[in-house]
């Protein structure tokens, strides 16, 4: 390991803390992920601490990289993949297009983006209308980002083009729907 | 505009204090809200233009093309004038934030006292004494029975380092400011060495080299101001992670890493 940023504080490595994050978001408790770990929760509480100031002080942003990219591979961490959420048979269908079909993902962050708009708990609303929670939603957010990241190196910027178009096209049509359920936009009253 | 941004700034104002959720969640929903609102106004104002104005055709019914384009020139500078109204809604949405930072730390501070106050050996039930300050849980040896105990800083307590440094930021902002406030004044400066230069082939020689004084002097304002930029943010950023340290000494080490990194980042971007 050539980073010296990227050692395992007090034996929790980058992978470990990336996952039990993503875990975190997703509604497990951190007492049965330090058991999981075989950690205690003191020794997570301080390597948490450290690994967040290693991403401040790492200038090359390539502990931050690497924390996106293992938060996205939470389920493949060999202590922590067999800790799930309940998931309802929806949601798990709907996890499964999230992470296979790129409009659905880009349609759900632009209805998540227009929730937000609106004054709604977006990460809530998507949970409560696709039963998707925030950590699975974010762990498959981190792995279209790699794609995306993969296209640009490439030089297809057209594609990514594409998406970000039909997200914003989306959030449009979702922040219609959202105003529309709240009796309109402040707007709608005003005549130039 | 000005209606909805005033009452919106009032119940705004009263939840942030009121809003007793992490983070303020409550508050930032609405908040996000109301500047949706708000752009949804400064949108139909723009689309208003561009369809009933800026799609007009000069060769319309007009007095003259003159007077054609004198409309359209009063219609963007009206715009004009609604957008900068809009930005200064913006900007009283966007105050009714007021973080009391020192107030939080000093619960903080005073929920630890009581939290380490009544710290007890899990073993032998004697006093242990913690004499500095944990922002996370921590083992700590009974210095009569030699068990080690895990002292937990409480809930509060642990929210000390994100805390620190938004405490340690609002401390030093007069600092921050005094640096971000460089380029106006640069461009300021700018500007009317610029005024003079144009000014210069109207004038006489001996107005002239008046002017090129003026100029040479404030050219001299500029280089000085533009060579203290570094040292200003430099002082800034030692000033704040000071502060930082002071409140979560137990991070001392990170943080001199991290204030290190801001600097070398602003040389290396500059």
């Amino acid at each position: 390991m050539s980073n010296p940023l990227l050692e395992p504080v007090h034996g929790v490595s980058l992978y470990d803390y990336a996952a039990i994050t993503a875990k975190l978001s997703a509604g497990i408790d951190i007492i049965d992920l330090c058991k999981a770990m075989g950690i205690e929760p003191a020794v997570y509480e301080e390597a948490s601490a450290i690994w967040v100031s290693r991403m401040q002080e790492d200038g090359t942003f390539e502990v931050t990289m690497k924390f996106g990219e293992y938060f996205g591979e939470a389920e493949n961490h060999p202590k922590l993949k067999n800790l799930q959420v309940a998931r309802s048979a929806e949601g798990e269908a709907n996890l499964e297009k999230l992470a296979t079909d790129r409009y659905f993902y880009e349609e759900l962050s632009g209805a998540r983006t227009a929730a937000y708009q609106y004054g709604l708990d977006g990460a809530q609303w998507i949970l409560d209308n696709f039963g998707i929670n925030l950590g699975d939603f974010q762990s498959v957010a981190m792995k279209w980002m790699e794609v995306q990241n993969a296209e640009m190196a490439k030089g297809n910027h057209e594609s990514t083009m594409h998406f970000a178009h039909y997200q914003q096209q989306k959030a449009e049509e979702y922040g219609q729907k959202f105003a529309a359920a709240q009796g309109g936009n402040v707007a709608d009253d005003v005549e130039f | 505009m000005n209606s909805f941004t005033n009452e919106s700034v009032a119940t705004l104002s009263t939840l942030y204090h009121e809003d007793e959720s992490d983070h303020h969640q409550g508050y930032h929903r609405l908040k996000s809200a109301v500047l949706t609102q708000l752009a949804s106004i400064q949108k139909k104002a723009d689309d208003t233009l561009q369809e009933k104005i800026n799609e007009l055709d000069d060769d319309g019914p007009w007095e003259s093309k003159a007077s054609f384009y004198t409309l359209r020139s009063n219609c963007s500078d009206r715009l004009q004038q609604f957008q900068e109204r809009y930005q200064a809604c913006q900007k009283m949405i966007e105050a009714t934030e007021q973080p009391d930072y020192e107030t939080e730390y000093q619960e903080i501070l005073s929920a630890y006292e009581a939290v380490k106050n009544q710290f007890r050996c899990s073993q032998c039930g004697g006093p242990i004494v913690i004499n500095q300050l944990y922002f996370t849980s921590t083992y700590i040896t009974c210095p009569a029975c030699q068990t080690q105990n895990t002292f937990n800083p409480g809930s509060r307590a642990k929210q000390l380092e994100g805390l620190g440094r938004s405490l340690a930021e609002q401390r030093t902002a007069h600092l921050r400011q005094a640096y971000e406030a460089i380029p106006s004044q640069l461009q300021k400066i700018y500007n009317q060495i610029h005024a003079l230069r144009l000014s210069l082939h109207q004038q006489n020689k001996t107005v002239a080299a008046d002017t090129e004084n003026q100029i040479a002097q404030l050219q001299r304002e500029y280089d000085q101001l533009n060579e203290s930029s570094p040292g200003l943010y430099e002082k800034y950023v030692h000033a704040m992670f000071d502060e930082w340290n002071k409140i979560n000494p137990a991070m001392q080490a990170e943080h001199d890493r991290f204030r290190q990194r801001m600097i070398d980042d602003m040389y290396k971007y500059k």
